[in-house]
């Protein structure tokens, strides 16, 4: 018999290399398992550990190679119907935040919000699909200077069995017509948090009276709604990133227990504003992880809330829970232009909304076609040639490939183009930083620690340990 | 800072070549370089006994990788 090892190993700590087969599984082992390994010497033992766990694949074994080829392909995204819509029914915007990410257009600018025909066709595009679930999410610009075109919209899923809407905005106005948008059960508001009074203040609203206003609409739909329903998260200049507790505790006195973790973003006018925003350096890596380290400790001092970093959470359930594929930065691979889609203010359509705020800039035109005419164009395939990190000479030999995605735009944006070698990527650099994160808190035995992952993994209890470990 | 002098032959071992090419890519902190036929491998905060399991780990992950392309290829092409 021959056995086949679809493995793919990196150092962890100094006498300890962790172990990936292509369907995610892994195990830790020390340099004399290494060797054993290289030099073809495994033992009967090795061999046997190395086929009940799913890691090698014996040629005489039918149903242990379809066991591998069913985790393999679990691994993999299958791109279903259009159920997730990005609607942009206004550009126009009533803050002027510096790192605005799609240059939004003043509040009294002409030319900017959805003409009749493009919400007729937005609503015909609705009708069309198949259901039975939909999401849709409201961007800008800030959608509810447009109350009546999201009321349109929303009016128009209520056949979908399962829906879910989320309007992104700044909360500087509350009026009766938005409220009543947002009593509605399947309505979720996403805004931004910056940080305490000062800091909100200097990042967006740039004064007392329009940062008393945010704060004062935050802590009503929170009272009004209960957490639940509300999320925030910050934008941060990794150059002055707030100290971990002064952002927990600013999210905490809205009782927001996750935060998304979100350095500035280098499109817009961050591309201009920020340029440094274009690579996170090794100071922004050391932040983020002296941030989840808190937050674990922090989660251990107070057990009856639960912080968490929101996209490190992402990473560990890609780790843990194959299939976890619906957030659409972090997929492999990352169809583009099927299952969601972004519409513009003018209609266009947009495979993501880093495209369209590319095109925006000025940078690219990355629109794959229009809500009027229809997007599957060569365009969108052209994209998709490109989606899948199966055949990257640099992602082949990672570990961290099953768990990892594809994000043809976010290299686009940084180095406007998509050839360039992966591990020259920020995509590459950042995620081989938080996949060996995750994997020194996995194997980190401290009771502190799997209590978080475990809160993290939506798990009941607390496993005795995360990871398997091989002599 | 950790130092280590590996004797390996990149000139007519390409697997060493591979694997010390993709060293260099995977892990950031390592200054990687050959003198004739050695392959030295710096780092500030590895030790020489970590550098030397680091380069193991580096060889055996390009083993794995040369040994399992055909299966891989095969096994994608029938996921397909």
């Amino acid at each position: 018999m021959t056995l086949f090892t679809p493995l793919r190993t990196r150092l962890m700590s100094p006498d300890r290399a962790l172990f990936v087969n292509d369907g995610g599984g892994f195990f830790r082992a020390g340099p004399d398992f290494l060797d054993r390994l290289s030099s073809n010497a495994l033992s009967g033992s090795d061999r046997r550990f190395l086929i009940e766990r799913g890691h090698g694949v014996d040629d005489t074994d039918p149903l242990g190679e379809t066991a591998f080829l069913y985790n393999v392909a679990e691994r993999l995204t299958l791109s279903g119907p259009l159920d997730y819509l990005i609607l942009v029914p206004t550009l126009r915007c009533n803050l002027s935040c510096s790192y605005c990410q799609v240059s939004r257009a003043a509040l009294d600018q002409k030319g900017y919000d959805w003409s009749d025909a493009t919400l007729e066709a937005v609503l015909g595009m609705i009708d069309g699909l198949p259901g039975p679930r939909i999401k849709i999410e409201f961007q800008g610009g800030e959608p509810t200077l447009r109350p009546d075109l999201i009321r349109a919209v929303i009016d128009r899923a209520k056949r979908f069995q399962e829906r879910q809407f989320v309007i992104c905005t700044n909360l500087q106005q509350l009026e009766p017509e938005l409220l009543a948008l947002l009593d509605e059960p399947e309505m979720f508001i996403s805004t931004s948090l910056d940080g305490d009074f000062d800091t909100h203040r200097r990042n967006r609203t740039e004064d007392a009276d329009t940062t008393r206003a945010f704060r004062r609409n935050l802590a009503t739909v929170v009272e009004r709604y209960g957490p639940h329903k509300v999320s925030a998260l910050p934008t941060i200049d990794p150059e002055r990133p707030p100290q971990p507790d002064a952002l927990i505790d600013a999210y905490l006195e809205f009782g927001l227990e996750s935060i998304f973790l979100r350095p500035i973003n280098y499109q817009g006018f961050a591309r201009k504003r920020h340029a440094s925003s274009r690579e996170q350096d090794l100071a922004w890596r050391a932040y983020h992880e002296a941030f989840v380290r808190r937050l674990i400790e922090r989660n251990w001092n107070d057990r009856s809330v639960v912080l968490e970093e929101s996209y490190f959470s992402i990473c560990l359930r890609r780790i843990f829970q194959p299939g976890a594929d619906r957030h659409v930065d972090l997929r492999n691979p990352n169809p583009l232009g099927h299952d969601y889609v972004v519409i513009d203010h003018d209609g266009q359509v947009y495979p993501t909304d880093e495209a369209r705020m590319l095109s925006r800039s000025g940078v690219i035109d990355l629109a794959i076609g229009d809500v009027h005419t229809g997007w599957d164009t060569p365009a969108r395939a052209t994209l998709n040639a490109h989606a899948s990190n199966l055949r990257d000479p640099a992602c082949q030999r990672c570990a961290y490939q099953p768990y990892c995605g594809r994000d043809v735009i976010d290299d686009i944006a940084r180095y406007g183009r998509i050839d360039l070698p992966r591990h020259e990527t920020e995509f590459c650099r950042r995620h081989l930083s938080l996949f060996d994160l995750a994997f020194r808190l996995i194997y980190d035995e401290d009771e502190c620690t799997r209590y978080s992952l475990a809160r993290w993994l939506r798990l009941e209890g607390m496993p005795v340990s995360f990871g398997e470990h091989w002599a | 800072m950790g130092c280590v002098r590996i004797l390996a032959d990149g000139a007519n071992d390409p697997l060493a070549a591979d694997a010390a090419y993709w060293l260099a890519q995977f892990y950031s902190d390592l200054d990687v370089s050959w003198v004739g036929r050695k392959l030295v491998l710096r780092a500030d905060a590895r030790s020489e006994s970590e550098l030397g399991v680091l380069w193991r780990t580096a060889l055996a992950n390009e083993r794995l990788h040369h040994a399992g392309r055909s299966y891989r290829s095969a096994a994608l092409a029938a996921l397909a």
